[in-house]
């Protein structure tokens, strides 16, 4: 956890009535005020605080800048302008999807042999937080198998491996060789020279007792070992201002951009540029950032994000009906990912048009799956009925993840959408509450069933107010992502709602009228930047980073809600580029 | 794999001696019984007002700072009053770790330079014997304890080209695995060495990484660094299991070659058992006739060595060169506090002259194919690159002269033991011992007709003998 006042609680007092609520938003030093109690729900609403460490809600002395989109004081402007806060840059290791994305381009191996290591903690809804990187001897020794058996495979190839004639130039000038170029590429820099001088003696010794082919094999398993190759160590360039802060390294700075847009490592174009210094301007850098996320790979980090965002790695576990199968699962996940990826990458990248955009992309198979008419063997964009479909919050994924086996759940669905699309997470229920989903009754519609239940109950109502409508608006989509006209015991579906608690309070009609509501809520856009803030950075933003957020939150808002935009500024800032000179220990 | 087949046809023939052409891959053709040199470097001198003896020839009495090899003045010659064998041609004294570590074991002349311009005495006799068709699958072996990395010596593969000991046991018994047959294959699984040295090597980068990093990232790295020391240290475990396993390559010379487990062989705290592997790696190399020439470095030219902390040697302050600490260079620039000098090298000296008579004793206990020990067939040759000069202050550092030698072995019977030999004459003619020894350690491996090492042809030295 980086910062912030440790929140009592979230949504305190929701059992109390009619309280007028200050809320703060952390990131942004807003407050908006709206009130609770007319609507059954009191206490504060603290922006996302699943670490615990979101702001008291009622400070009213605490002053605000209001909703202009830059939240910067005078004063922390003044601040800004003046010194260069990058705020903690923890040491990050490799994800299991980063070492798979990474050994797959360093050495061809597409067996995603990270998938048997000990599963990072996923902290704020990501697994590349650095505070989840805990280590063990146990995911220690499952790296050194890996690396052995990588290792193994790569040298079965050796000509491939290593492009150079052994017979005609000897085996230690092909070695040398092979240890600065591979070097170069596993090590994520290129090597000092007592670096090489280091793994040309380790050749030596290991030659001695080998083959060339083991030797080889020795020095691939020791590089894939290395500290360098599992973890993304940064000691920075020279400082201008030691005091506050100092650049990272061009190569640093190389593998923090490969790793933003590709989860994994800086291709040659890249690594050639850290060597040149061409990585020391932020038009060079934005230069860069440009060049990956227009390349095929640039998906990648977008998919990724999206499918933890949405917990689509869930769907291949997920039971429901005997018609939902594995391929349908499949099929959902890519349906999303592609979506996403059409929207930021090839279409105008907005926020806005990622919670309104009627289209999405199937196959037959998916198609019918959903009822919809076919004609696509291979997953293809097909335009969807805008009076059903609305976007991300559409999708069939979603919809299916945000349900229980054999029924909706409004709750998960209006929980999701507060915690994930406007960073008000609601709190968890008292412990004392009967949580038990009740069977389906064919003479009520869930919706009453559930309005019953959290209504007459006094732990509930407050915060279940809030909840509950955004997840009514999608009572249209079953609990595996297919439209329905009404419920399955015939009765009808009344979708709409009112949706309380943030800046775009107000009556909706259905889903697609909700999604429309948070197309224009300046909140769900904050929620974005604090959402990509912590998956680009590894952390959660604090007090420290007042500078960088106010800047990504002024150029979002500038950008109408371009994530594309928002992704390229994300490599742009200090936090990005510099390191904390507060973080280098003697 | 013909170990069965190959261990009833030596029980069923019990003829030791005929079995020489049996004991190695490769080696059809019959030899005579092979001669064997151990060349032992220790460094920075022993900076005292005695040799390593006193007394007459025959009735002499070891100072007390060698007093662990009084259980081998049987095979023993202890020599006093030699002067480096390369330096009198030039009279160059003071020139101290550089002058006496490129001249200590080539018998060269070198001054000032920091490369010797000819091979150290056990490359030359791996390179003669190999000239000679007398190879032996590894011409010869350079293990040690320590090493500076420095360029000063002693060790020379030929002119201009400084080489350095192995120091870990474990990469020192893979490296000659291969020429290991029989039983002895089996002795280290080879996954599992190669393991280990892969871990090894991290652990050492690891450990060096972590510094500038951040303080949690700190934390997380030497949580890194110490998770893999500790898989380092199990696979080391499971390595010594392995090669505790009984080698059975020429029984009934059976060499122990169980290896402590120590997890980093080039720590201070683990020197003893550094040694204690190289000892027995010594007789498995010997009596499976791998090599039959092995350096044995405690530490190179200047070495900052130092030995377990449990021999409370005292710590020595900042001297002109920059070292300090409880390690032997730091002492022998120390010009003062001569109680404490006195002790801090009594120490060292007592503990290399404990290595060496343990290796002794393996040498004498450990039996050839013939059925006779180790030692009847292996010289043990002893030098450092300084000594002291009495008379004078007796704490002065860095004389080239009167520097302590030993030799061990009666090579099959053909030298007196038991004997001193005090050196008298000028530098030229005190160096010309320390040469010609050394050439009868050469003509002793089976090299007779070798009369000419290092800058001078000397012949051998005949004192030996007679």
């Amino acid at each position: 956890m980086s910062s912030g006042t440790k929140a009592p609680g979230l949504w305190p007092g929701c059992a109390d009535n009619r309280r007028l609520i200050m809320v703060m938003t952390k990131d942004r030093r807003t407050y908006f005020v709206f009130l609770l109690g007319l609507l059954g729900c009191t206490g504060s609403i603290a922006p996302d605080s699943r670490d615990g460490a979101g702001n008291v809600a009622g400070n009213s002395n605490t002053a605000g800048t209001g909703g202009n989109g830059t939240g910067s004081g005078g004063a922390t402007a003044s601040i800004c302008k003046t010194s260069i806060t990058p705020g903690p840059s923890p040491l990050r290791r490799l994800t299991r999807w980063e070492y798979n994305n990474t050994v797959a381009d360093l050495l061809g191996d597409v067996t995603h042999p990270a998938d048997q290591f000990v599963p990072e903690a996923v902290q704020l809804g990501f697994d590349n937080n650095a505070d989840g990187a805990t280590l063990s001897a146990v995911l220690i020794s499952q790296q050194e198998d890996a690396a052995g058996r990588l290792a193994s495979v790569a040298v079965a190839k050796l000509s491939t491996l290593l492009a150079c004639d052994s017979a005609a130039r000897g085996e230690e000038v092909c070695a040398t060789e092979f240890i600065a170029r591979f070097g170069r590429r596993a090590l994520r820099h290129t090597l000092s020279a007592a670096e090489r001088d280091r793994f040309e003696a380790f050749y030596k010794q290991e030659r001695a007792s080998g083959t060339y082919s083991e030797t080889i094999e020795q020095i691939v398993r020791a590089m894939l070992l290395s500290p360098y190759f599992l973890y993304r160590p940064e000691f920075g360039g020279t400082a201008p201002d030691a005091k506050t802060a100092r650049p990272l390294s061009d190569h640093e700075l190389a593998s923090r951009l490969s790793y933003l847009f590709w989860g994994s490592m800086p291709d040659d174009v890249l690594q050639d540029a850290a060597d040149a210094h061409q990585l020391s301007t932020p038009q060079q850098i934005r230069f860069q950032a440009e060049r990956l996320l227009s390349h095929a790979r640039g998906q990648n980090s977008i998919k990724n994000f999206y499918s933890q965002w949405a917990s689509l790695s869930q769907l291949s576990s997920t039971t429901r009906d005997r018609i939902y199968t594995p391929q349908i699962a499949a099929l959902q996940q890519q349906e999303t990912e592609a979506f996403v990826d059409e929207i930021i990458r090839k279409g105008d990248g907005r926020w806005s048009t990622m919670l309104t955009a009627p289209l999405s992309f199937q196959n037959d198979t998916l198609s019918a799956f959903y009822g919809l008419p076919g004609g696509n063997k291979a997953l293809t964009q097909v335009a969807l009925d805008p009076r059903r479909h609305s976007g991300l919050l559409t999708q069939g994924s979603l919809m299916t993840l945000l349900a229980h086996p054999g029924q909706t759940s409004p709750v998960l669905r209006g929980k999701f959408l507060l915690e994930r699309v406007l960073c008000l997470p609601p709190p968890p229920p008292p412990n004392d509450v009967d949580l038990t989903v009740p069977a389906p009754d064919p003479n009520v519609s869930p919706r009453q069933q559930l309005e019953q239940k959290t209504q007459t109950v006094s732990q509930c109502k407050g915060c279940h107010a809030i909840i509950n409508p955004p997840g009514f608006a999608f009572d249209h989509f079953d609990a595996m992502g297919r439209w329905r006209d009404a419920e399955e015991n015939k009765l009808a579906i009344d979708a709409s709602g009112e949706l309380l608690g943030t800046d775009v309070d107000g009556p909706f009609s259905d889903h697609v009228d909700l999604a429309r509501l948070l197309a224009e809520s300046k909140t769900s856009r904050e929620c974005v930047v604090t959402e990509w803030f912590r998956y680009a950075y590894g952390r959660d933003h604090g007090d420290i980073d007042t500078c960088t957020v106010d800047e990504l939150h002024a150029s979002f808002e500038a950008s109408k809600g371009d994530i594309r935009q928002l992704l390229l500024d994300l490599a742009e800032t200090e936090a990005f580029r510099y390191l904390s000179a507060l973080e280098v220990s003697p | 794999m013909i170990k069965a087949s190959r261990r009833q046809l030596i029980q069923q023939m019990g003829a030791w001696p005929l079995l020489w052409p049996l004991l190695r891959e490769g080696r059809a053709e019959a030899q005579s019984k092979p001669k064997r040199a151990i060349v032992i470097y220790s460094p920075n001198g022993p900076i005292m007002d005695l040799g390593p003896a006193i007394g007459t020839e025959t009735n002499f009495k070891l100072h007390e700072w060698w007093s662990p090899l009084e259980r081998h003045r049987d095979v023993g010659n202890f020599f006093v009053g030699l002067h480096q064998a390369g330096v009198p041609f030039g009279e160059h004294n003071e020139y101290g770790h550089q002058s006496g570590g490129t001249g200590a074991l080539t018998a060269r002349t070198t001054e000032k330079t920091n490369n010797s311009t000819g091979p150290s005495l056990d490359q030359f006799i791996g390179q003669a014997l190999q000239k000679a068709n007398m190879s032996t699958p590894k011409r010869s072996l350079l293990w040690g304890l320590h090493n500076n990395a420095g360029n000063w010596g002693p060790w020379y593969e030929s002119a201009g080209k400084p080489i350095a000991p192995e120091m870990d046991p474990f990469k020192a018994l893979a490296a000659i695995a291969p020429n290991l047959r029989g039983d002895a294959v089996s002795i280290v699984d080879k996954k599992l060495t190669r393991k280990h040295f892969v871990l090894d090597k991290i652990y050492k980068d690891c450990k060096g990484l972590t510094s500038g990093l951040g303080a949690e990232g700190k934390a997380l790295l030497d949580y890194h660094c110490n998770s893999i020391e500790s898989l380092e240290k199990s696979v080391a475990s499971a390595l010594a299991t392995q090669a505790s396993q009984t080698v059975n390559c020429s029984t009934p010379a059976k060499p122990n070659t169980a290896l402590t487990a120590a997890s980093n062989f080039s720590a201070a705290d683990n020197r003893d058992e550094s040694m204690k592997a190289f000892t027995r790696l010594i007789s498995l190399v010997f009596t499976c006739d791998i090599s039959r020439v092995v350096g044995v470095s405690f530490g190179d030219t200047a070495s900052r060595f130092a030995i377990p902390a449990s021999y409370k040697v005292p710590s020595a302050d900042k001297v002109d060169s920059g070292d300090s600490g409880p390690q032997h260079h730091a002492w022998t620039h120390t010009y003062n506090s001569g109680a404490d000098k006195r002790l801090a090298l009594k120490t060292f000296y007592t503990w290399y002259s404990e290595q060496v008579a343990k290796l002794l004793d393996e040498l004498k206990k450990t039996l050839d194919a013939d059925g006779k020990p180790l030692m009847d067939s292996t010289l043990v040759f002893w030098t450092s690159e300084l000594g002291h000069r009495p008379g004078n202050n007796s704490l002065e550092p860095h004389p080239n002269d009167n520097i302590p030698v030993m030799l061990f072995g009666n090579s099959g019977g053909a030298f007196k033991t038991n004997r001193m030999f005090t050196a008298t004459g000028n530098n030229e003619q005190r160096a010309l011992v320390l040469h010609q020894m050394m050439v009868s350690v050469i003509q002793h491996t089976g090299l007779p007709n070798i009369n000419e090492f290092g800058n001078k042809g000397t012949g051998p030295l005949a004192w030996l003998r007679g």
